[in-house]
């Protein structure tokens, strides 16, 4: 038997050791208090139930949200047009700023 | 005496391969029940819960050496496993889902914790460990007092491995590491372990 034979032995000797003390562990220690399958089932239900309702009041911001752009926007586009090309165009100019800035890093990241 | 070995190996084999269907039989049950669940079947969410809520509390115990700490990590994983039982897809075991879980949330929360808040914890987790094995007159064993002073990742990756028999792929997606990691983590975890009982 070679020194890597007598190694690998004496670690899977150990590797037993260490399942066997986990394994008394798990008998020696208090059982967790378990709830009832009706405890459960109320918490299931119950956590459901709010998840429902928290669910129906996120749709609801959502559509009130897009109401409101919406109409904001129809608003603009026939009352005041021009805001609406201002805010277009400064979208646009602000796009171009920030991609000409992430170039010009990148290039000094490259030089250096 | 040739024979008789023989035997006994195909006995071990017998007793490998009805363990083997009796796992594949019960992984498609908890299948079956979780695609229920899934459909808004509380009771049998209830029953599935019920069943594994033992084995989750024994393991957490096993990574965090805390009963304590390890009862309010069951509790949070299982109000996770309701909040997200609809993402379970049945890639791995509905134990291994679980464990993931509870092993994630574990990680979230020393994350937050300071290091010397966590030290202490750990030493007090331990300590009421302890005291469950001397008041059953149990012996405290030398491997098990190796295992509670290992980090929490080499604990973690040493018992998914050798307890649990995960391979390194499975750990690492359990750990969210890359298998290589895992790998190194369990052999250090090993080297450590033998270190401290020389």
């Amino acid at each position: 038997m070679d020194w890597n034979d007598q190694d690998g032995t004496e670690e899977e000797i150990f590797l037993m050791k260490l399942r066997q003390s986990v394994d008394r562990m798990d008998h020696v220690l208090d059982q967790p208090s378990i709830p009832t399958k009706e405890q459960l089932k109320d918490h299931i239900n119950e956590r459901w139930k709010k998840r429902r309702k928290s669910m129906k009041l996120e749709l609801l911001l959502f559509w009130l949200v897009s109401l409101f752009v919406v109409g904001s926007g129809m608003l603009l586009v026939y009352s005041a047009p021009w805001i609406l090309w201002g805010i277009q165009g400064l979208s646009i100019i602000t796009a171009i700023c920030l991609m000409l800035r992430f170039v010009i890093h990148r290039r000094k990241e490259g030089m250096g | 005496m040739y024979e008789k070995e023989m035997n006994e190996i195909a006995n071990l084999f017998v007793l490998y391969l009805s363990l083997m269907e009796e796992g594949v039989k019960m992984r498609t049950e908890d299948m079956k029940k979780v695609k229920l669940a899934q459909h808004g079947d509380a009771d049998v969410l209830a029953d599935l819960i019920h069943k594994h809520y033992s084995f989750l509390y024994k393991y957490l115990v096993k990574v965090t050496m805390d009963p304590v700490m390890a009862e309010d990590l069951t509790q949070d994983t299982i109000l996770r496993c309701i909040e997200k039982i609809s993402l379970y897809d049945g890639s791995s075991a509905f134990s291994s889902w679980l464990m993931t879980m509870g092993t994630r949330i574990y990680i979230d929360q020393m994350r937050r914790k300071k290091r010397e808040n966590s030290w202490l914890l750990r030493e007090q987790g331990i300590r009421r460990i302890r005291w469950q094995f001397e008041s059953r007159n149990e012996e405290w064993s030398d491997v098990l007092e190796s295992l509670a002073k290992l980090s929490t990742e080499h604990r973690l990756a040493v018992l998914l491995k050798h307890y649990y028999g995960y391979t390194y792929e499975e750990i690492g997606e359990m750990l969210s590491i890359p298998s290589g990691t895992a790998k190194s983590r369990v052999a250090n975890a090993v080297r450590q372990l033998r270190e401290e009982m020389s």
